[in-house]
């Protein structure tokens, strides 16, 4: 054991006494502080603007004048999706996705304002985020300093004298790696401190999640190390080992995700948004229209609601029927509604699962997925605000529609435009709008979000068992 | 010995070294995916586009059976509007899938139905797409670096760089036949699948040059910064291998992605959904106010009605229309700021661009292929255009209160987006 230390040692010690490995180290530390500090401005200025946003449309809708319940349908409200506070250290799918959608009745408008869009071309480069520089540009660099790690002892003939004084080649081999492991190890540190100061004052289980998420980096780079390692035991030159390294840097972290992503759209397309639009406007019609009390969807509704309360004409109904028939119809649209959406974030996790198959690959896929699951930017986390906003409109639109139907009588209701006293009769008072709750997310659970990264990080964990074995593989088949 | 020899032997060179085939032929098999998984999309977009048209046509003309005024006909009249992808869209898809590409708008306030997003997995726009544009400026560099790096040092390594510089009768005639044979490998495998893309897709001869050019531009700037590193130094191979990978990190990653961040610093932008607030707030605060206001405001912008008959007290269409007009333009300056931030940090991407190759190819085959985001303003503007042209189509019906019948509807004629703004495509 001992010799192993003596081996990390060594290799340290040449490592810190190499111009290159100083460099390369201070570059890295100083990429991950940058980003780090970039991060959290961009991500807290973004988080603070929908904050902002969302308070002002909060603030516009609550000041809204005495009105028919049923304007305020229409009128409706914004919702903005508040930011993960881990998106500081992984932004994942936070900038391609819309940041604001319109709620109101009878329909479901998509998020709009993604700010890759806004942003242009330069949105596709990435994002100068912690895992960003973790995911592709830390393995470059330990790349770049281990490489010759093992050729080295090769071209100087000090490998026969190691193994001639009897040391194991597994021993050399695990030596060397561990000395590359404490520069992966450096490189976390700013992952973790920043981590820590992102969650300080957030919902419980976000701390916990960063840790996780640091574990799984760990893990990700620790199966570079041993990648490395293997490459620097197997090559016969230094020169070799770099170019073949290079190769399986740039196949893993620039070509196979998004091969990966290419291969999920061909294989399982999309339908547009607008044909979706089309279906749905469709089945919708088949549901009657639910600002007519005579159309005949609604025959069957009054028939019902005329033998439950026993009379025999909606006038004689004790609330306005009106609003009975737009809140009935409100439920079979949204019902409808939710079915299309329900489908279209099936598919879409489908297509992400088939990119996920590539795992195997490359180790950065499911390593994206882990930390995206765990930090609340993954697509799931989308879903649930898509989700949430759906739940949030249905009970608006419903509250609208209630009033509608106890605050008024029928007749007043559909006498409402035959002069300005008879609007006036049917406007609700303001202050119901005040009442309504205002739209606060809740984040996904830790739990929900732990049991995605579940998989992915199982996945890692092979990769680094895989990459231990390749190690060791390599270490019997050490040529001096 | 004749350059035409030199030539021959460095073609057998070439065709005996190992590792020089298998990044040609893997630059090859990269760049002729990306062409037909582009072919592919393109292809997917225009099938789509012709599907939507034939739903579009149906549901409106069974909308307009079911009309009882001229007001409700155009509020359920939904007309479809398309970006066709260009000739040259395959090799650049860009912003495309970020953009809105399809749409059906109606007469009702355009702001707020032009920034409803087309569908796209965000989980796939993460990682990017696998397109031509993608393998030039990305993996092009790599199998440059790969094939170029050693060239002068390896000849040192193995000591043969005295005896070649001796038996030569000049250093041009040494290199120069060598980087030639290999520069038209690469190009070979480049730019073949390239033009086979744009064989098919019919590309005109000037985008075809131009498309061309930036990749041999590409190309020959990073054969040129390959070289410079690896002849000038008297670095070891791997030293020219680390360094000439630096280089193609600062240029491909580190710059973009610091442009982006101070694009993001400098131009905060107009936050795109005060946009449509501002619209909403026009158009419900119209409900509450004295209709004499909306339609002066109306009339202010559109004189030609102004003679309309007074609206009495009761709900009419044309206050609804005049109010909704009024709303979009309410919005207009503020959605100008919001295009001309857009365009602002456009701008910028052209300076980042200067420094880094891969935005500047990037930039250049999506300019090339009309998928930039001038190309999506323009589909913007033509948007714009082709709804005045809906809503103007139904104000002479509204404004002089014609009284509805299924004829004079059927007078109210509208033409197709393609024909109403002169999309000089075929239809599909």
């Amino acid at each position: 054991m001992t010799a192993v230390f003596l081996i990390a040692r060594d290799e340290l010690r040449y490592l810190r006494r190499s111009n290159a490995a100083w460099f390369i180290l201070l570059t890295l530390l100083l990429v991950s502080i940058c980003a780090a500090i970039v991060s959290d401005a961009e991500v807290s200025r973004r988080a603070e603007e929908r904050l902002a946003q969302q308070a002002e449309a909060d603030a516009i809708f609550q000041a809204q004048p005495d009105r028919h319940p049923h304007r305020m349908v229409h009128y409706g409200h914004y919702v903005y999706r508040p930011a993960s506070p881990l998106a500081v250290i992984e932004p994942g799918i936070d900038s391609m996705v819309g940041t604001s959608i319109f709620l109101e009745g009878h329909r479901q408008n998509t998020a709009t304002f993604a700010s890759a869009r806004e942003t242009g071309l330069l949105a596709r480069f990435g994002s100068f985020s912690p895992a960003f520089v973790l995911q592709i540009l830390a393995p470059l660099l330990l790349i770049i300093s281990g490489y010759a790690s093992v050729t080295r002892e090769k071209e100087s003939k000090a490998l026969y004298q190691l193994i001639g004084q009897g040391v194991e080649k597994g021993t050399i081999l695990i030596g060397k790696a561990m000395a590359l492991w404490s520069v992966a190890f450096l490189a976390l540190i700013p992952l973790i401190l920043l981590g820590l100061m992102a969650t300080e004052d957030s919902q419980p289980g976000f701390r916990q999640s960063s840790l996780i998420m640091s574990l799984g980096y760990l893990a990700y780079l620790s199966v570079w190390v041993l990648l490395i390692v293997s490459a620097s035991a197997t090559s016969r030159t230094s020169a070799q080992a770099l170019s073949a390294l290079l190769g399986i840097w740039v196949v893993i972290s620039v070509l196979m995700p998004r091969i990966a992503g290419a291969y999920a759209s061909a294989a399982l397309p999309f339908p547009s948004q607008i044909e979706t639009n089309l279906l749905v406007a469709e089945t919708l019609r088949a549901g009657g229209d639910s600002h007519d009390i005579e159309d005949a969807a609604f025959d069957d509704l009054e028939t019902v609601t005329l033998a439950e309360y026993g009379v025999d004409k909606i006038e004689d109904l004790p609330f306005n029927y009106r609003g009975l028939v737009a809140l009935r119809g409100e439920e079979a649209d949204t019902e409808v509604l939710a079915k299309f959406a329900e489908e279209r974030m099936d598919r879409e996790l489908e297509q992400k699962l088939l990119m996920d198959r590539f795992s195997w690959f490359s180790p950065l896929i499911p390593l994206r997925a882990f930390s995206m699951a765990l930090a609340g930017t993954s697509l799931q986390d989308h879903h649930h605000f898509l989700r949430a906003a759906e739940d949030y409109r249905f009970s608006m639109v419903q509250t609208f529609n209630r009033l509608q139907m106890t605050e008024m009588t029928l007749a007043e209701d559909l006498a409402r435009n035959e002069s300005a006293e008879a609007t006036e009769r049917t406007r609700v008072d303001s202050s119901n709008w005040g009442e309504m709750p205002v739209f606060d997310l809740e984040p996904l659970g830790q739990e929900i979000r732990w049991r995605a990264a579940l998989h992915s990080g199982m996945i890692i964990f092979a990769w680094l068992f895989l990459a231990l074995i390749l190690m060791l593989v390599s270490a019997r088949r050490l040529q001096p | 010995m004749s350059i035409g020899f030199r030539l021959q032997q460095e073609f057998k060179f070439l065709l005996a070294n190992n590792a020089a085939l298998w990044a040609l032929g893997l630059l090859l098999a990269m760049s002729s995916i990306s062409v037909v998984l582009g072919l592919q999309y393109v292809a997917e977009e225009r099938k789509e586009i012709a599907e939507l048209l034939q739903l579009d046509a149906e549901e409106r003309a069974y909308k307009r059976t079911l009309a009882v005024d001229f007001g409700g006909a155009a509020y359920d009249a939904l007309h479809a509007v398309w970006n066709e992808p260009s000739e040259l869209a395959f090799a650049a898809i860009g912003q495309r899938d970020l953009n809105p590409t399809m749409m059906r708008i109606r007469a009702l306030a355009l702001e707020g139905q032009i920034y409803e997003t087309d569908s796209i997995n965000p989980e796939l726009a993460l990682v990017g797409r696998f397109d031509y544009a993608f393998v030039t400026a990305y993996l092009l560099p790599l199998l440059i670096i790969f094939m170029f790096y050693d060239l002068v040092s390896s000849e040192r390594r193995n000591g043969r760089f005295n005896l070649l510089l001796v038996s030569s009768t000049s250093a041009g005639m040494l290199w120069l036949p060598r980087v030639l044979i290999r520069l038209l490998g690469l190009l070979s495998a480049l730019l073949i699948p390239l033009w086979f893309g744009m064989f098919m897709e019919g590309t005109g001869f000037s985008v075809f040059a131009r498309a061309t050019g930036a990749v041999v531009f590409q190309v020959c700037l990073w054969a040129a910064i390959v070289l410079l590193i690896g002849s000038r130094s008297r670095l070891g191979s791997e030293s020219i291998a680390a360094l000439c990978v630096t280089v193609w990190v600062t240029l491909t990653l580190a710059i973009p992605i610091a442009g982006k961040v101070y694009i993001g610093a400098s131009i905060p932008g107009v936050r795109g959904s005060d946009v449509s607030l501002v619209q909403r707030e026009a158009v419900n605060d119209a409900w509450d106010l004295p209709k004499s206001v909306t339609m002066e405001r109306f009339y202010a912008s559109h004189p030609e009605w102004s003679d309309s008959p007074p609206l009495g007290e009761n709900f009419h269409w044309k206050w609804y229309y005049a109010f909704q007009q009024v709303g979009d333009e309410e919005a207009a300056d503020l959605a100008g700021e919001y295009r001309e931030a857009m365009l602002a940090r456009d701008e910028l991407t052209a300076s980042v661009a200067w420094l880094s190759p891969a935005v500047a190819i990037q930039r250049r085959l999506e300019e090339l292929a009309g998928t930039n985001l001038k190309a999506s303003l323009k589909f913007e503007r033509q948007v714009r255009q082709y709804h005045e042209t809906i809503r103007r189509a139904y104000y002479p019906v509204l404004f002089k209160d014609i009284p509805f019948s299924d004829e004079r509807l059927a007078q109210v004629y509208i033409p197709d987006f393609a024909e109403s703004v002169g999309l000089n495509t075929e239809k599909p």
